[in-house]
């Protein structure tokens, strides 16, 4: 009897501890500006279906599900280099609403199906079947913000600082986006009497998709501008503040400069906002079959 | 036939033994020279003792370098390497099979000779490969085999290497070397090319035309021999077949790789392969050939264009006498001169079989095993002699085929028509038909002797057709072509730029661009370029049409839309040829959405044009007969 009651209590626990942890990863401490995330493209099941018959219509859906943190605009879907002869797809080009970031308020993301509508060719002569490979093309404008919490030193020489521990470089995942700040160098120049910060942001692409161009909106040392935020390197600078990446360059560096005249170690934040536009491409397949041939 | 008695002496008896088997070369030779020794001796009068013993000396040393030089299996491999590739591009696949497994045996001598210790390891690969090729039919085999077959192999290559520790590893290795050449020998690269669609590159085709494999083993497995008799001949035949191997292998094809570009192991089929390569290929002068004509002509400083020059020159006559024109005669000339004419305008572009079109419209004459070729007859007259014509026609196209037949008497060269039985025109629409062609001789023909008959089927207005895809970019920078062509390409031209078509009788290849076989067209002038191409072994008797569509109501100018049809093509001399020159033409001209394609797309297309041809096609086959009268 006593070994039951033992056994009903350790059966209770077990079933309480793993009730309670259940939602342990919580939406509420989530936080979804870190990884890397971006929209994610589907098509549906059968649409299109994997063989298409001579002169029969079809539908190709299109599912678009924003699983960035940030909100998507301006969205447009290509269907590039679709053979018409085989395949007349309509319309070649639309665009997608505005798509909401995932956040608190909506940790599902933005999301919308998108229709084609095709209608299929005759094949060449009696050929068993035609394979028309095409690109999908989705391209779109967002932003990305970059937070983070850095202990800054301006006392070069001090070795022993009661204050915070000075970090000269610092990596980052990224922050919920397919554009990324991976890495941070900070480097202190002594000047008079305080000191003057170099931040060395390096911006890349971290998503399957290609940044187009990342222009910085807002940079904050604490609560102030910094003094100097602008590209350098690249494939090149539009303006100071807007770089442009190359098919073989998906990344810049962004130096930014503060001069401080505070004597001591603190703790301060960092923030960067960089609105950009991006374009995912890739490649997919119609295949027209032929219902007479022994093969379909 | 005294040293080729020898030479076969030698090698059924060994090595041992090829010292006596080589004394009646000896015997052979050495008559001959005294004999020119003694005439020189007799003219130099008193002298003739000192010139006579110098002669001697030299006869003396060439017979033992002749000698010494045979004795090798290497140098048996290269001349019996040449003899049979003399053998097999005369087209006698039957008796070269029988020296090539001589030879694979040579080889396995030649190899063995390379090696110091436990030669007898060679033959371990060679007797597995002999097994699997003749006890078990070149099997494909399953699971079950492979363990058992290759689990008895590993242990026939593990055991002796374990027991001579490892030393009979290498000899066992180097065993597979002559298996290789047997492979490449019966066509290995020809076999590849077709099972794998590769484009034939020069150095594949100088391989396949122009390599004898054998011998190359035999120059590759030469010995050493310092001042040893024989050293003298194999350093030569050393140095001559690495001329040779570079003639072939590596000036006429600088600029190519290899492959430019995807069964049961049956040695038929690597022949049947080699063999249709063969005939494909154009019937072009020997690389070395040209090498050594160009490099004597003194052409060092343009050695490459004269190569090219003669290369071509040997296509253009090649291409006439396959016509059936004799060298010399005034056709011929002109014949020669139209080709040239051809190649100055233009380049015949080639096109390729639709690998998505497995049903082409053919046909051939089938015999039956019943089929009279010999018969004794009391009068010879009123004879008929059936074949079966089998037509396939997939996509039902409705034409008309004349069917007829011709006896030549074989020994008086004289012909005469002979008389269809029954219907000589028929009619086809359906997908398969089958007509028995019966011919019969003439009435007022007597048949006695042996005679060639030659039916004929004339297929009329056989339609045709090829298809291109383009895509069209407009005016790009660097950047945006360097993102995107080599994704256009790999998107959308991963079977090639060239035109495809079933393969019918013939079919009309074609290209379309700014440069020739590049499928991006950009905004710039650009070429159409037609040619028809015979693809069955018959004859292209006629062209009534041809036309290249997607071009139409788009602006194009009037010139251009001309130039890329036409009502009838008159067939040049040369009309028996492979392939028959139509037209090439250009335009500057592009409708603006292929001029300026819309930005959001990148590129316009691929735009899909077709070529189609009508065309009269002439089917033959030659078939032997005799008729003995019956003496009453």
């Amino acid at each position: 009897m006593k070994i039951v009651k033992i056994m009903l209590i350790v059966f209770l626990s077990i079933f309480l501890v793993a009730c309670g942890s259940g939602g342990g990863e919580g939406v509420s401490k989530k936080n979804f500006k870190q990884g890397v995330s971006e929209l994610n493209i589907e098509f549906l099941n059968n649409a299109p279906p994997a063989k298409i018959y001579p002169d029969s219509n079809f539908k190709m859906i299109l599912k678009i599900d924003n699983q960035a943190a940030y909100k998507l605009l301006n969205g447009k879907i290509s269907l590039i280099g679709i053979n018409k002869k085989y395949f007349d797809v309509r319309p070649e080009t639309q665009s997608f609403d505005d798509l909401e970031g995932k956040s608190l308020l909506a940790p599902v993301g933005g999301k919308q199906f998108i229709e084609f509508e095709g209608t299929a060719g005759k094949l060449f002569q009696n050929a068993n079947s035609y394979r028309a490979n095409y690109f999908l093309k989705v391209s779109y404008d967002s932003n990305v913000e970059f937070s983070d919490t850095i202990c800054i030193n301006p006392r070069l020489y001090e070795m022993y600082d009661s204050g915070c521990q000075m970090q000269s470089q610092k990596s980052y995942s990224g922050q919920g986006a397919p554009l990324a700040v991976t890495n941070v160098e900070i480097i202190t120049y002594p000047v008079g009497s305080g000191a003057k910060l170099e931040f060395r942001f390096n911006v890349a692409k971290r998503g399957s998709g290609e940044v187009d161009n990342a222009e910085l909106k807002k940079a904050l040392i604490g609560n102030k501008e910094f003094q100097k935020c602008e590209f350098i390197g690249g494939v090149g600078a539009i303006s100071p503040k807007k770089a442009l990446f190359s098919k073989d360059k998906q990344e810049a560096t962004l130096v930014c400069e503060t001069i401080l005249s505070d004597q001591n170690s603190y703790e301060t934040t960092v923030t960067l906002d960089f609105d950009y536009k991006y374009d995912w491409l890739k490649q997919y397949s119609l295949v027209l079959v032929n219902p007479n041939s022994k093969y379909y | 036939m005294g040293k080729l008695g020898a030479i076969f002496g030698a090698l059924k008896g060994g090595a041992g033994k090829a010292g006596a088997a080589m004394a009646p070369i000896a015997k052979s030779v050495a008559p001959g020279l005294a004999g020119a020794a003694g005439g020189i001796g007799s003219v130099a009068g008193a002298g003739a003792t000192v010139v006579q013993g110098a002669a001697f000396a030299a006869g003396g040393t060439a017979v033992r370098e002749t000698v010494g030089a045979v004795k090798t299996p290497s140098v048996i491999l290269i001349v019996l390497g040449v003899l049979h590739y003399v053998l097999q591009i005369q087209g006698n696949t039957g008796i070269s099979w029988i020296t090539a497994l001589i030879l694979f045996a040579i080889a396995g001598w030649a190899v063995a000779d390379k090696v110091e210790v436990d030669r007898w390891g060679i033959f371990v690969p060679m007797i597995l490969f002999v097994v699997w090729y003749f006890f078990f039919g070149a099997t494909k085999g399953d699971l079950a085999f492979w363990l058992y077959f290759g689990g008895i192999s590993f242990v026939l290559f593990a055991l002796p290497a374990i027991f001579t520790k490892g030393e009979s590893a290498k000899p066992e290795i180097m065993g597979i070397l002559p298996v290789l050449f047997l492979f490449l020998d019966l066509g290995l690269i020809a076999f590849v090319q077709q099972e794998f669609h590769l484009t034939v590159t020069k150095l594949m085709s100088n391989l396949i035309l122009y390599m004898p494999w054998w011998s190359l083993l035999g120059v590759l497995t030469l010995p050493i021999k310092k001042d040893e008799a024989g050293g003298t001949i194999i350093s030569l035949l050393k140095v001559g077949g690495i001329i040779y191997i570079i003639m072939i292998v590596l000036l006429s094809s600088v600029p190519a790789v290899a492959y430019e570009s995807d069964a049961a192991i049956s040695l038929d089929k690597f022949q049947d392969a080699q063999e249709k390569l063969r005939k494909d290929l154009p019937n072009t002068e020997n690389p070395a050939v040209s090498n050594l004509k160009c490099l004597s002509a003194g052409r060092f400083s343009d050695l490459q264009n004269c190569i090219n020059e003669r290369q071509d020159a040997s296509k253009i006559k090649a291409t006439c006498i396959a016509s059936g024109f004799k060298e010399g005669t005034t056709t011929y000339t002109q014949c020669v001169k139209e080709q040239q004419e051809i190649k100055e305008k233009g380049s015949l572009v080639a096109g390729i079989d639709d690998p998505n079109i497995d049903k082409p419209t053919n046909a051939q004459f089938a015999v039956s095993k019943n089929f009279p070729n010999k018969k004794t007859h009391t009068t010879g007259l009123d004879l008929r002699y059936p074949v079966v014509l089998k037509i396939e026609n997939p996509r039902l196209q409705n034409f008309t085929v004349k069917v007829g037949c011709n006896f030549t008497n074989l020994k008086k060269k004289e012909s005469f028509l002979g008389e269809i039985v029954g219907n000589s025109e028929i009619k086809v629409n359906d997908p398969k038909e089958e007509f028995t062609v019966r011919c019969s001789s003439p009435d007022n023909q007597v048949l006695n002797g042996t005679y060639q008959i030659t039916y004929s089927a004339e297929f009329l207005n056989i339609n045709s057709a090829s298809h291109v895809e383009r895509v069209f970019v407009g005016d790009k920078d660097f950047a945006w072509k360097d993102e995107w062509y080599p994704k256009i390409l790999k998107a959308h031209f991963t079977q090639g730029a060239e035109s495809m078509g079933a393969r019918d009788f013939a079919r009309i290849n074609f290209d379309y661009g700014n440069v020739e076989k590049n499928p991006i067209i950009e905004k710039d002038w650009q070429t159409a370029y037609i040619n028809l191409e015979n693809l069955a072994g018959g004859k292209i008797t006629k062209v009534h049409s041809y036309k290249i569509k997607g071009f139409e109501g788009l602006g194009y100018p009037s010139e251009f839309l001309n130039c890329i049809q036409g009502n009838s093509v008159t067939l040049s001399l040369a009309k028996y040829s492979k392939m028959i020159y139509i037209d090439n033409c250009d335009t500057e001209y592009l409708p603006d959405k292929w001029a300026n394609p819309n930005g959001e797309k990148d590129y316009e297309g691929p735009e899909v044009f077709e070529a189609e041809v009508v065309y009269d096609y002439l089917v033959e086959l030659k078939k032997e007969i005799t008729v003995n009268l019956r003496k009453t």
